[in-house]
C-alpha cells in the first residue's frame, strides 16, 4: 500500500513538472512566434494549447482519484491540493500563450509597429518567474517561491511604462491605435501570466509551510 | 626463539596439569591431618595452582588470540601486511595461511575492479557527448560532467533524482517516453531543440539497457549540435544572399544583350557570334542563380505547399506531353502504365517539377528508339510508388549515391554541354521530402535507370 502511495505521488508530481515544462514551452514559442512574426509558430502554439487542456483534466482527475483512494492527511494533502491548483494556473498561463499568439497573428497583417525592446524584457522576466516558481516547487523551496514574490513588481512596472509608450504612439498617430492596442494586450498577458507565476509560489509556499500566504502580501 | 605449536602447548598442559596433581598428593599423603589438608591445600590453590592455571590458559590460547587480533587488522586495514606464519605445520597455522591468502585474493580482486571502474570512469568524465543513464521509473541512475554542462547542473543535481525535476524539458520528457515505450526495440534517435532552457540544439540517442540482471533502464547519449545548425543556416542564408544579389545585374546584362543582339540582328558581323556566346551563358548563369535561390528557399522553409489530389496516369501525360518534340527528335517512346484510379496528394506544381526534372533527365541519357516508361503502385502503408523508367546508358554504382549532391556530375563534360546545372536532382530530393516521400535511384549501366518517387496518397 505504501509502495502504491509513494509511486502515485511521484507519479503526479511528475505530471505537473511535464505540464509545467510544455507551458514554459509555450510561452517561448508564442513570444519567438511574436517577435519573428512566424505565423506558423504562432498557430503551432495554439495548437498545442489542447494539449495543455487535456493535460489540466488529467490531473485533476489523477488527484480526485488519489483522494478519493487513500484519503491523504497532512503534508500529502497539501501537496495533491497545491498540485490541482497549480495544473489550473498554468492551464492559464497556456490559455494566455494562445492569446499572445492570436495577436501576433492580427499584428501580422501589418507592418511591425516598432522594434520590439520591451515587450521580450518583460518576457524574459515573467519566463523566469514561471520557471523559478516550479523550480522551487521540485524542489519544496519556500524560500525561493518567496524570491518570485518580490519579483512580480518590476514586470508590472514595465508594462506600466510600455502603455504610456503606446499611448504616445496612438496621441501622435492615430493609423496605430489598432497595433499599439493588440501591443498593449500583449504587455497584459505577460503581465497576468507573472501573476500566475506568484500564484504557483504562493500556492508552494502553502505545500511546504502549510501557511496560506494569498492576499496577504 | 622456538615456538612451540599448539598440539605442543596442549601436551605440555596436560603434562603440567598431571604433574600438579601428583605432588599434590605427595604433599597431602606427608600432612595427613584433616585441618593441614585444609589449610594446605587452601595455600596450594590460592599460591600455586590459581596463577599456574590463568598462566596456563593465557599461554595455551596466545596463538588463537594472535591469529584473531591479525586478521581484524587485515579486515581493517588493507595496506597491513599478512599474518605472519610460524614454522610449525598445524591446523592452526593452516589457517593463517588459508586466511593470508583469502586476503591476498580479495585485495587483487578490489584492485582490480577499481582499476576497470576509474578507466570507465576516465573515459565518461573525458568524452565530449553527454550521457545520462536512466531506471525503469525515469529516475537518473548516472550522468557525466558533458551532460551536466550540457544542461548547466552542478555536482548536487543528478543522480537519484527524477528526469523531469532535474531537466524540465518537454521535447527530452517525450524522447524518454516514447524510448520506453519501444522496448527492447532498440535504439531511438531525436533532435530537440533545448528551448526554453538554453539555445543548444541536441542530437540525442537512446537506448534500451539493461543495468544488472533485473533493473531495465534507458542509456540517453547526447551529442551538441547547435555550432554544426548554426553553420549550417549560415549557409544556407549566405547561398540564398549571394543569388539574390547575382539576379540583379545578371538581368541587367541580359537586357542590354537581347537588345545588342536584336539591332545586329539585319547585319551580321563577327562581334555577333560573340555576343551570342555571352548570351548563351548569361542564359547559363540565369538558371543556375535561379535554381540555387530555390535550392535554399526550401530549405530555409519559405516554400510552402498547396497540397490537392492528383491523379497521376492524366498527370503523367500531361507530363510526356511537353517533351513531344524532342522524343519524336530522338525517336524515344514514353509509355504510361500508371493505373487510372490512382492519385497522390501534392502540390501540382512542385509535383511538375519533380517530373519534368525526371523526364528531362531520363529523355537526355536515353540513346535513340529507346522508351520511357511511367509505372506506379501503392504500398500497403499509404504510400505511392510511381517509377521513371527508361533505356538508357545508366549510372555507375558508385555514383548512385552521390547523385541528389549539388553540383555532382556523373559525366561533367557532357553534362554541361546539354545545359544542366547540376542542381536538378537536388531540387527534386528537396521537394519529395518537402511532400513527406522520399527518392530512390537504382541504375544498371547499358541498360537503363529507374527513379522511384514515394508520395503519400492521403
Amino acid at each position: 500500500m505504501q509502495r502504491h502511495f509513494d509511486e502515485e505521488l511521484a507519479d503526479l508530481k511528475g505530471k505537473i513538472l511535464r505540464m509545467g515544462a510544455l507551458v514554459e514551452e509555450q510561452i517561448t514559442e508564442a513570444m519567438k512566434a511574436l517577435t519573428e512574426r512566424n505565423e506558423d509558430l504562432a498557430r503551432q502554439v495554439i495548437e498545442n494549447d489542447k494539449r495543455v487542456n487535456t493535460m489540466d483534466v488529467e490531473i485533476d482527475e489523477a488527484c480526485l482519484e488519489f483522494m478519493a483512494l487513500y484519503q491523504p492527511a497532512a503534508r500529502d494533502l497539501r501537496f495533491i491540493t497545491t498540485a490541482m491548483k497549480i495544473s489550473t494556473e498554468l492551464e492559464r498561463m497556456s490559455d494566455l500563450a494562445e492569446n499572445i499568439c492570436e495577436r501576433a497573428l492580427e499584428l501580422n497583417t501589418e507592418p511591425q509597429l516598432k522594434p520590439y525592446i520591451d515587450i521580450p524584457i518583460m518576457a524574459e522576466r515573467a519566463m523566469a518567474m514561471v520557471r523559478e516558481s516550479l523550480d522551487a516547487f521540485v524542489k519544496g523551496d519556500a524560500a525561493l517561491a518567496r524570491k518570485v514574490l518580490g519579483d512580480d513588481d518590476s514586470v508590472d512596472d514595465l508594462t506600466e511604462q510600455l502603455f504610456r509608450e503606446l499611448l504616445s504612439f496612438m496621441i501622435e498617430t492615430p493609423q496605430t491605435i489598432s497595433r499599439a492596442i493588440r501591443l498593449s494586450f500583449i504587455a497584459k498577458y505577460i503581465e497576468r501570466i507573472a501573476d500566475h507565476a506568484t500564484n504557483v509560489a504562493e500556492l508552494v509556499v502553502y505545500m511546504v509551510e502549510g501557511k496560506i500566504i494569498r492576499h496577504t502580501v | 626463539m622456538l615456538i612451540p605449536s599448539f598440539g605442543t602447548r596442549l601436551t605440555l598442559f596436560f603434562l603440567v596439569a598431571t604433574a600438579t596433581g601428583i605432588s599434590m598428593t605427595i604433599f597431602l599423603m606427608q600432612y595427613s591431618t584433616a585441618m593441614a589438608m585444609l589449610i594446605g591445600g587452601g595455600i596450594l590453590g590460592l599460591f600455586v595452582l590459581f596463577p599456574m592455571r590463568t598462566w596456563l590458559i593465557c599461554w595455551l590460547t596466545r596463538p588463537i588470540v594472535d591469529l584473531h587480533e591479525n586478521a581484524k587488522r587485515l579486515i581493517h586495514d588493507e595496506k597491513q601486511p599478512l599474518i605472519p606464519i610460524g614454522p610449525n605445520d598445524d591446523a592452526l597455522t593452516q589457517l593463517g595461511q588459508q586466511l593470508n591468502q583469502l586476503a591476498t585474493r580479495s585485495h587483487d580482486r578490489i584492485h582490480a575492479l577499481e582499476t576497470e571502474r576509474a578507466k570507465i570512469t576516465a573515459i565518461l568524465d573525458g568524452m565530449v557527448e553527454g550521457v545520462i543513464a536512466l531506471n525503469a521509473q525515469g529516475h537518473i541512475l548516472f550522468m557525466n560532467p558533458s551532460a551536466r554542462q550540457i544542461f548547466e547542473l552542478d555536482a548536487a543535481q543528478g543522480e537519484g533524482q527524477s528526469l523531469l525535476e532535474v531537466i524540465r524539458h518537454r521535447g527530452l520528457a517525450d524522447l524518454v517516453d516514447q524510448a520506453q515505450s519501444r522496448g527492447k526495440d532498440g535504439a531511438y534517435h531525436g533532435e530537440i531543440e533545448l528551448e526554453p532552457l538554453s539555445h543548444r540544439i541536441l542530437d540525442i540517442t537512446s537506448l534500451p539497457v539493461p543495468f544488472g540482471s533485473s533493473t531495465k533502464g534507458i542509456l540517453l547519449v547526447l551529442h551538441d549540435i547547435t555550432t554544426l545548425r548554426r553553420l549550417e543556416r549560415m549557409r544556407v542564408e549566405f547561398v540564398a544572399n549571394v543569388s539574390h544579389e547575382l539576379r540583379t545585374p545578371l538581368t541587367a546584362i541580359k537586357g542590354y544583350l537581347e537588345t545588342v543582339l536584336d539591332e545586329t540582328a539585319a547585319h551580321p558581323s563577327p562581334h555577333r557570334k560573340f555576343l551570342e556566346v555571352a548570351n548563351t551563358h548569361t542564359e547559363r548563369l540565369g538558371r543556375l542563380v535561379d535554381d540555387l535561390l530555390q535550392l535554399s528557399n526550401i530549405e530555409t522553409g519559405k516554400v510552402s505547399l498547396r497540397v490537392s489530389p492528383v491523379p497521376l496516369n492524366e498527370f503523367m501525360n500531361d507530363i510526356s506531353a511537353m517533351f513531344t518534340k524532342d522524343a519524336v527528335q530522338k525517336k524515344v517512346t514514353f509509355i504510361n502504365h500508371i493505373p487510372v484510379s490512382l492519385q497522390v496528394q501534392a502540390d501540382r506544381d512542385r509535383l511538375t517539377q519533380i517530373f519534368v526534372n525526371l523526364v528531362d533527365n531520363a529523355l537526355k541519357h536515353t540513346p535513340e528508339s529507346g522508351t520511357i516508361s511511367f509505372t506506379a503502385h501503392l504500398e500497403p502503408d499509404g504510400i505511392a510508388i510511381i517509377q521513371v523508367q527508361d533505356t538508357g546508358q545508366g549510372i555507375p554504382s558508385t555514383a548512385l549515391p552521390r547523385l541528389t549532391e549539388r553540383f555532382y556530375r556523373v559525366d561533367t563534360a557532357r553534362s554541361r554541354e546539354q545545359g544542366g546545372t547540376g542542381l536538378g536532382l537536388a531540387i527534386v530530393k528537396h521537394l519529395v521530402q518537402l511532400h513527406g516521400g522520399h527518392l530512390h535511384i537504382d541504375s544498371e549501366p547499358n541498360k537503363g535507370t529507374t527513379v522511384h518517387v514515394a508520395l503519400p496518397v492521403v
